[in-house]
């Protein structure tokens, strides 16, 4: 396998490697969508992310990586594995982090009839495609913008309903496919359309580092990476344990953490003040506020964690405004700084 | 140390000689226009200079994706009755050259599989049955053929490391390198430099240098000065040196920085932080050089290499024409120059799956979906042969029921096609309320595939403002500054809304031209001024627009309404309407009409 270059090596970009962690914690925050100049290491920071996350538990021998103890559904096989024994055998496996290419052709996106076997003992085998891969792990599209409307519209179906169906000639499957979208583009290039950028829980800007030093910064690691992978891996993969254990971590304070009335009553002021549509963008923002509270291992949610996740929990749901030129970044800043009062900005 | 080596050529003929070093580490070229036995030169060269064996291809222009990808090899598959995959385009160059002509027409597919190549060596297939990856370790020859003002799109300039114009010069070098004798020598170079690759040295200041050079020339890509530090690094190696030089980080500066300069050096920028400085002499007439650095270092002593040095570097290499732009750009603001149009798809134009179906009448048969759908059929029609057909050799027994043809999609939003006068007085107020309506539309109809488009006509031509977009960022900054003032060439006018309007319609979008105007043309078809020739010329390029069966609108906004504004409309059989004080408000909404009108008539 190609070596992935270490998470814990990426030079700032501070906003986007969080909201990577946040839905590692927490799936159900639904996708990142990192829009961005070019070269700034988007693509590199998701497959990172593919480096670090703990393995996961799933079901021996099943070809969609059910979950054995069967949270969320099951596919046909597993269902009956279920009910014929007791045990199930489990394996750990690495989470899945699948690349979906804009070239990619909607059978292999969906999954279609096997030719091969088809053809050659007469069977109608069905052979998963990329969303059964990417089921409870991270379906990454870069260039989504560019994703023509047809593939869009399959990820939006299998993204809202956690599940693939698959009706083609002759086969007829259906299997769980919940995964976590991780989408990057130029806006410059193509607008998104807006019900995909919907389906995105945070949105993050990505610009180059403005200051020398960290370019630089940026340079002698990459540099150090291609000369040298596996020293440059062995350097950082203390930190990345570290990040793996505190996303362990994390994860497991999750039930139990509370979020005040007063915390919730900031949020849907937040989103009446800015009229983001739907409940979309508050259920994100509690989401994405108890993750960071869990990642920094507090038991409450405050309004602080609320205010450093505003910005990416909102700001694609913001309409927009053609008489009001202001980035959406600042729109969501400035409907903080009016609600909270004068309390800094996040950077 | 190693024996003399021979001075290296002038940046043309060198960068053939820096790829064969690091071919993938450098990513490729961009060849500013070459001729074709200059581009088949510099192939040649690269070539012979990569290790033996080593692949070169070229990439066909509207290649399909099965062939840049992989994907089934057909005849083998039918053959033996087993999925055969066959590697494409991408993954045979694995190791090699890759020569992509017209490089600026490439299309979205195309464009981010070979990204995807360089960025990680390799080429991911998820294509009509088959899920694979393979090696693409290639080193991309672009050539940029573009017209006027398309791009090679910056998401390929930005991966490679070079942007060259071959000269005269270069030719020449590349020529006196074919003799045998120098021919071996180069090889035998190249050899060594790419064994001693792995070992080269880069001391952290010249990291540094790097840094700021690119900062001070505006190059903001992190990837740009990445480049620039491995073309260091093979510039030394192919000099003999184990370690990055001065003068190594000097040619790389001005191989891979200077062509992505966007802006000059502010002077000296010693302290930012310190009180301004006694104010400059106000009355110098040239913008100030950039500051020769200080004089305190001497000729080979080796000390603290500052970023001054490189920027001179590349200062001193940045093309000639180059420095007016930069200052013309500064002015107008943003960036010139457009991305290539984007053919929706490469692959298949706008493909929306397959039905059953007899290949006829046009209709393509979908191999691979005629195969599947033929497939869980093979036993059946094996054992029991329907009818007494004489014994079948064939190992796939494909019926007349399974087969299946190509579905596309017809049309995919509309096309609007602002065209305003930008001629005389009026022009300003024009342009502002086409730029008002124009964003009007962008910011309501983005969730519709329509894309807007403005071409401004004024003195003796068109321009093209703002290609066809939907993306409402672009479409600003470049709206921000509209030129405005001169002569009425409407003839020109109607033969650019006609080329914009098949563009278009190639494109699968329906196009409909908005002309802004008051109508009264003075500038004939051969550019020169006079109304009746020009009135002439005018009436024929609309009836052009009628005989396409292009959907347009003529809004005429002189004061009492125009009499030559409403024989060009009627010519062009488009609608007209009088609207002399045309807000961006007013114009949005009837273009909004014109838009359904014109998806009503069905074109």
């Amino acid at each position: 396998m190609r070596p992935v270059y270490p998470f814990s090596a990426i030079v700032g970009q501070d906003e986007m490697k969080l909201a990577l962690l946040l839905v590692a914690i927490d799936p159900s925050i639904g996708g990142v969508m990192v829009f961005g100049d070019r070269g700034t290491g988007k693509s590199t920071a998701v497959r990172a992310l593919a480096g670090l996350l703990p393995q996961m538990k799933v079901v021996s021998g099943c070809r969609y990586g059910c979950d054995p103890q069967g949270n969320g559904s099951r596919c046909d096989e597993c269902q009956r594995r279920a009910l014929s024994g007791p045990t199930i055998k489990s394996i750990l496996a690495p989470v899945p982090v699948v690349d979906l290419p804009l070239g990619a052709t909607e059978d292999r996106v969906v999954g279609a009839l096997d030719l091969e076997r088809a053809l050659t003992t007469g069977e109608k085998a069905f052979e998963p495609g990329l969303l059964a891969r990417a089921h409870r792990g991270f379906l990454y599209v870069d260039e989504v913008n560019l994703l023509e409307d047809h593939l869009v519209d399959l990820l939006l179906d299998a993204a809202a309903t956690g599940e693939n169906v698959v009706e083609r000639e002759g086969v007829s499957v259906r299997h769980p496919s919940r995964f976590v979208l991780v989408g990057s583009g130029n806006p410059e290039e193509g607008e998104l359309r807006p019900q995909l950028l919907d389906r995105f829980g945070l949105a993050v800007d990505v610009k180059t580092p403005d200051r020398i030093s960290q370019r630089i910064e940026v340079i002698k690691r990459r540099d150090a990476f291609d000369r040298d992978p596996t020293a440059f891996m062995t350097h950082w993969s203390k930190a990345d344990g570290k990040v793996r254990r505190s996303i362990e971590k994390a994860r497991g304070r999750l039930e139990a953490m509370a979020v005040p009335d007063d915390v919730l009553e900031r949020a849907a002021a937040l989103c009446a003040t800015l009229g983001t549509d739907g409940l979309r963008g508050e259920l994100t923002l509690l989401r994405s506020s108890r993750a960071l509270a869990a990642y920094e291992g507090d038991d409450v949610v405050t309004d602080e964690h609320l205010r450093r996740v505003a910005a990416m929990a909102l700001r694609h749901r913001l309409r927009r405004n053609v008489l009001d030129d202001a980035g959406s970044t600042t729109r969501v800043e400035r409907a903080i700084a009016e609600l909270w009062g004068d309390v800094a900005c996040v950077a | 140390m190693s024996p003399v080596l021979p001075d290296l050529p002038g940046n043309g003929a060198l960068t053939a000689l820096l790829l064969a070093v690091d071919p993938h580490g450098l990513g490729g070229v961009v060849l500013d226009h070459p001729h074709h036995e200059q581009a088949r030169a510099y192939q040649q060269r690269l070539h012979a200079a990569l290790p033996e064996g080593a692949p070169s291809r070229r990439l066909p222009a509207g290649i399909t994706a099965d062939r840049l990808y992989g994907g089934v090899d057909l005849a083998t598959t039918l053959a033996t009755g087993r999925l055969v995959a066959e590697r494409g385009v991408l993954a045979a160059a694995d190791g090699g050259v890759l020569v992509v002509p017209m490089a600026e027409r490439l299309a979205v597919a195309g464009r981010t599989a070979l990204a995807a190549a360089l960025d990680t060596g390799s080429i991911q297939v998820a294509r009509e049955g088959i899920a694979e990856t393979h090696g693409a370790r290639v080193c991309l020859l672009l050539l940029d053929e573009s017209v006027e003002d398309e791009l090679v799109h910056p998401a390929l300039r930005d991966r490679v490391a070079f942007v060259i114009a071959l000269d005269g010069r270069a030719m020449e070098e590349l020529r006196d390198m074919d003799a045998p004798e120098v021919d071996r020598q180069w090889r035998q170079q190249v050899r060594d430099a790419r064994r001693r690759l792995p070992t080269v040295t880069v001391d952290d200041g010249w990291v540094r240098a790097l840094c700021e050079t690119a900062d001070a020339f505006g190059v903001d890509s992190v990837r740009a000065v990445l480049l620039a530090l491995r073309c260091a690094r093979a510039v030394a190696a192919l000099r003999g040196r184990l370690a990055v030089s001065e003068s190594d980080a000097e040619r790389a500066a001005q191989l891979v920085l200077a062509p992505r300069a966007t802006r000059l050096p502010v002077p000296p920028e010693e302290a930012v932080d310190t009180p301004p400085p006694e104010p400059p002499p106000q009355n110098e007439a040239t913008p100030p050089e950039p500051e020769p650095p200080d004089e305190s270092a001497d000729p080979g002593e080796p000390k603290a290499h500052g970023g001054e040095l490189l920027r001179e570097a590349v200062a001193s290499a940045l093309p000639a024409g180059l420095l007016a732009q930069l200052l013309a750009r500064a002015q107008a603001g943003g960036s010139a120059g457009r991305v290539g149009e984007e053919t929706p798809n490469l692959l298949r134009g706008r493909p929306r799956g397959a039905r059953s179906g007899l290949p006829r009448g046009g209709a393509r048969l979908h191999l691979l979906e005629t195969l599947r759908a033929a497939a869980p059929w093979q036993r059946v029609r094996a054992s029991s042969p329907a009818k007494p057909l004489p014994p079948s050799r064939a190992r796939v027994r494909v019926r007349r029921e399974d087969f299946r043809i190509r579905r596309f999609i017809e049309k995919t939003g509309t096309t609007v096609i602002f065209v305003v006068d930008a001629s005389g007085s009026s022009a300003i107020h024009r342009l502002g309320e086409a730029k008002g309506a124009i964003e009007r539309l962008l910011a309501e109809s983005y969730a519709r595939r329509d894309r807007v488009c403005l071409v401004a006509f004024r003195g003796s031509g068109t321009e093209v403002i703002l290609p066809p977009t939907r993306a409402l960022a672009r479409a600003r900054r470049v709206l921000a500054a509209l030129p405005g003032g001169g002569g009425t060439p409407m003839a020109h006018a109607m033969d650019a809304a006609l080329e914009q309007a098949l563009a278009a319609r190639r494109g699968g979008s329906a196009p409909l031209v908005v002309f802004l105007t008051d109508g009264r043309a003075n500038i004939a078809r051969d550019g020169t001024p006079g109304r009746p020739r020009a009135e002439q010329d005018a009436l024929a390029g609309a009836a052009r627009l009628a005989q396409q069966r292009v959907a347009s609108l003529f809004v005429d906004t002189s004061p009492r309404g125009d009499a030559m504004a409403r024989r060009l409309a009627e010519a062009m059989h488009g609608r007209y309407v009088r609207l002399p004080d045309a807000s961006a408000e007013a114009l949005g909404g009837l273009v909004r009409t014109a838009m359904v009108l014109a998806n009503g008539e069905g074109g």
